[in-house]
C-alpha cells in the first residue's frame, strides 16, 4: 500500500511537471507569435508605403543607381560598399558602384559567407 | 632542545596528510586525475570539469580542512548557520557558500543570457514545443530514480540531469539536497557536465534510430527576419510569463532573460561584456571548485553515484528521444516542413545538441543548412529546463 501511494505521488509530480512545462511554454508560443505577428504587419506596411511613395526617399536614390530591387537591405547595400571600397585601396583603383541587384536563384544554393560559417560551427567534429 | 626538535618534527609528522591518508582518500584522488584527464586531454566541458575535478582533489587531501559539509547542515529554522561558516570555515567552505544560497548559477545565466542569441526561437516559437516535449527526459528519470528506492530531492535533484542544464542541475540539487541524503550536488554536476560533453556521442544513434532517411533529409524553409524590438520584448516577456507562472524559475530565468535583454538593447555594451567575461568567469571558477570539493569519499564511493550515473545516461537518453519523437510529430502536422532531428536540440546544450543536429542531417543531406533552425529548440531547452527546476523546486 506504501508503495503504491509513493508511485501514486511519482506520478503526480510526472504529470504536473510536464503539464506546467508544456502550459508555460504553450503561454511563450502564443505572446511571442502575436509580438511576431503584429511586427511582421508593422514591416509590411512600410514596405507598401515605400513602394507607393518612392520620390519621397531623395536620400535613398533608389531607382536612379538600381537600388530599388534590394529594398530596404541598406546594410546589404552598405557591406557592399565598404568591401568594393577595400578592394580599391588595394589594387590603388578608384571603383564606382552602378547597380546593385539581388540574384534571382531557382534553387537554394548557399554563399561563401554560409560555407565557412557551417564549416566553423561543426570544425569540432 | 633537541627534545623540541623531536616534538616538533614528530608532531608534523602525525598532523600531515601521509598519516592520516585512508585507501578512500586515495581512491578519490585518482579519480580526480580520471576527471581531469577527460577536461584537458579529451577537452570534456573544461571550463567547469577541471575546476570540479581539482576541487575533488582537494577535498580529498587529509587534514586541509577547506571543506565541512557539517557547516552546511540545514537548522531547524531552514537556515544554514552563515555565520558559523564565515568564522569557522575554510576557503572552499567560504566559496560554497555561493552555492548554498543559490547566487552562482544564476550570475551564470546572466552571463548566458548575454551570449545567446533567441532570433531563431522568436522566428519560429513552435520550437518551443520541441524544447518542452525533451524536458521529458527530466520526469521520466524521475521515476526511474523513485524505483530505485531513492529519497524525493535525491530523485529531482538525479531527473534535473536529464535538462543537460549544468547550472540548473547545481541550482536545484543545492536546494533539494540535505546532508543525510546518499548524493550531493558534487555528485549531480560531475554526472551533469561529464554527459554534456558526451552529446555527440549519445544523441545521433537514437537520432537514427528512431527517424527515417526520408525525414532527415527534409529541408527547412528560411527563418524570417527578427526586428530589434522583437528582440527587446521577448526577454521582458518570458521574464513575466514564467515567473508568474513559475515562481521559483524566477531567479534562473530572470538573469538569463535580463543578460539577453541587456545584449539586445545595444546600450550597455560595457555590462554585457563584463558579464559574458569577467563575472562569467570568476563565478565559474568559483562554483566549480566549491562544488568539486563536495565530492568526498562518502559521497562518491557509493551504490549511489553508480545509479546517478545510470540514471544521468538514461535522462538525456530519454529526453532525446521524446525531443526527436515530437518532431516526428511537427513533421506529419506540417506535413513535411519540419525536420524531426532539430527535437533532439531541445535538451539544452547550447550549441553542442545544435551541431549534432546539424551533423546528423548533413549526413544524409550535405546541403542541408540545420544549425539554425535547430538553434531555437536549443534555446527554448535552456527555458524550457528551468521552468522544469522551478516546478521541481515547487513540489519537492
Amino acid at each position: 500500500m506504501e508503495m503504491q501511494m509513493e508511485m501514486s505521488y511519482v506520478w503526480a509530480v510526472v504529470i504536473t511537471g510536464l503539464v506546467v512545462v508544456f502550459l508555460g511554454l504553450v503561454l511563450l508560443i502564443a505572446f511571442i507569435s502575436i509580438v511576431g505577428k503584429i511586427f511582421s504587419a508593422i514591416d509590411k506596411s512600410k514596405k507598401n508605403k515605400t513602394v507607393e511613395s518612392p520620390s519621397k526617399d531623395a536620400g535613398v536614390a533608389s531607382v536612379d543607381n538600381g537600388f530599388s530591387a534590394v529594398s530596404d537591405d541598406t546594410e546589404v547595400v552598405a557591406a557592399i560598399a565598404a568591401a568594393i571600397a577595400m578592394m580599391g585601396i588595394a589594387d590603388n583603383t578608384t571603383y564606382k558602384i552602378k547597380s546593385i541587384k539581388a540574384a534571382n536563384n531557382t534553387r537554394p544554393s548557399r554563399s561563401a559567407w554560409a560555407v565557412a560559417g557551417l564549416n566553423e560551427s561543426t570544425s569540432p567534429f | 632542545m633537541f627534545d623540541v626538535f623531536k616534538d616538533a618534527i614528530v608532531g608534523l609528522a602525525n598532523d600531515s596528510g601521509f598519516m592520516n591518508i585512508g585507501i578512500k582518500e586515495i581512491i578519490m584522488i585518482l579519480i580526480s586525475f580520471v576527471f581531469m584527464f577527460l577536461a584537458i586531454a579529451k577537452k570534456f566541458e573544461p571550463l567547469l570539469l577541471l575546476p570540479i575535478s581539482f576541487g575533488m582533489l582537494l577535498t580529498n587531501l587529509p587534514g586541509a580542512e577547506l571543506y565541512h559539509p557539517e557547516y552546511f547542515v540545514i537548522d531547524a529554522n531552514g537556515h544554514i548557520d552563515v555565520v558559523n561558516v564565515l568564522t569557522n570555515g575554510g576557503l572552499l567552505d567560504l566559496l560554497y557558500l555561493g552555492v548554498k544560497l543559490q547566487l552562482y548559477p544564476p550570475l551564470i545565466f546572466l552571463g548566458i543570457g548575454c551570449m545567446t542569441d533567441f532570433s531563431a526561437l522568436i522566428a519560429n516559437p513552435k520550437s518551443f514545443l520541441l524544447g518542452a516535449a525533451a524536458q521529458a527526459g527530466i520526469f521520466f528519470t524521475f521515476i526511474g530514480a523513485a524505483v530505485l528506492g531513492m529519497s524525493p530531492t535525491e530523485c529531482g535533484s538525479i531527473a534535473i540531469i536529464g535538462g543537460a542544464d549544468g547550472p540548473t542541475a547545481i541550482y536545484v540539487s543545492s536546494k533539494l539536497l540535505k546532508p543525510t541524503d546518499t548524493i550531493n550536488t558534487g555528485t549531480i554536476a560531475l554526472a551533469a557536465y561529464t554527459y554534456m560533453a558526451l552529446v555527440p556521442i549519445i544523441q545521433p544513434p537514437i537520432m537514427k534510430a528512431l527517424t527515417t532517411k526520408k525525414e532527415r533529409s527534409v529541408v527547412m524553409g528560411q527563418l524570417r527576419t527578427v526586428s530589434q524590438t522583437e528582440k527587446i520584448l521577448f526577454p521582458i516577456i518570458v521574464t513575466i510569463v514564467v515567473s508568474l507562472l513559475v515562481p521559483s524559475a524566477a531567479p534562473l530565468v530572470g538573469m538569463l532573460m535580463l543578460g539577453n535583454l541587456l545584449k539586445e538593447s545595444g546600450v550597455c555594451q560595457r555590462l554585457v561584456d563584463t558579464a559574458q567575461n569577467a563575472l562569467m568567469n570568476i563565478v565559474t571558477i568559483f562554483l566549480g571548485v566549491s562544488v568539486g570539493a563536495t565530492t568526498k569519499a562518502e559521497y562518491i564511493l557509493n551504490t549511489s553515484f553508480a545509479k546517478v550515473i545510470i540514471l544521468g545516461v538514461i535522462a538525456f537518453s530519454i529526453g532525446t528521444a521524446c525531443g526527436v519523437l515530437f518532431g516526428k510529430l511537427m513533421y506529419v502536422v506540417t506535413k513535411g516542413k519540419v525536420n524531426p532531428l532539430i527535437g533532439s536540440a531541445g535538451v539544452s546544450a547550447v550549441p553542442m545538441a545544435a551541431r549534432v543536429s546539424q551533423k546528423v542531417g548533413a549526413q544524409e543531406n550535405p546541403t542541408n543548412f540545420l544549425l539554425m533552425h535547430a538553434m531555437g529548440p536549443n534555446v527554448a531547452g535552456v527555458i524550457g529546463s528551468a521552468v522544469a527546476a522551478g516546478v521541481l523546486l515547487s513540489i519537492l
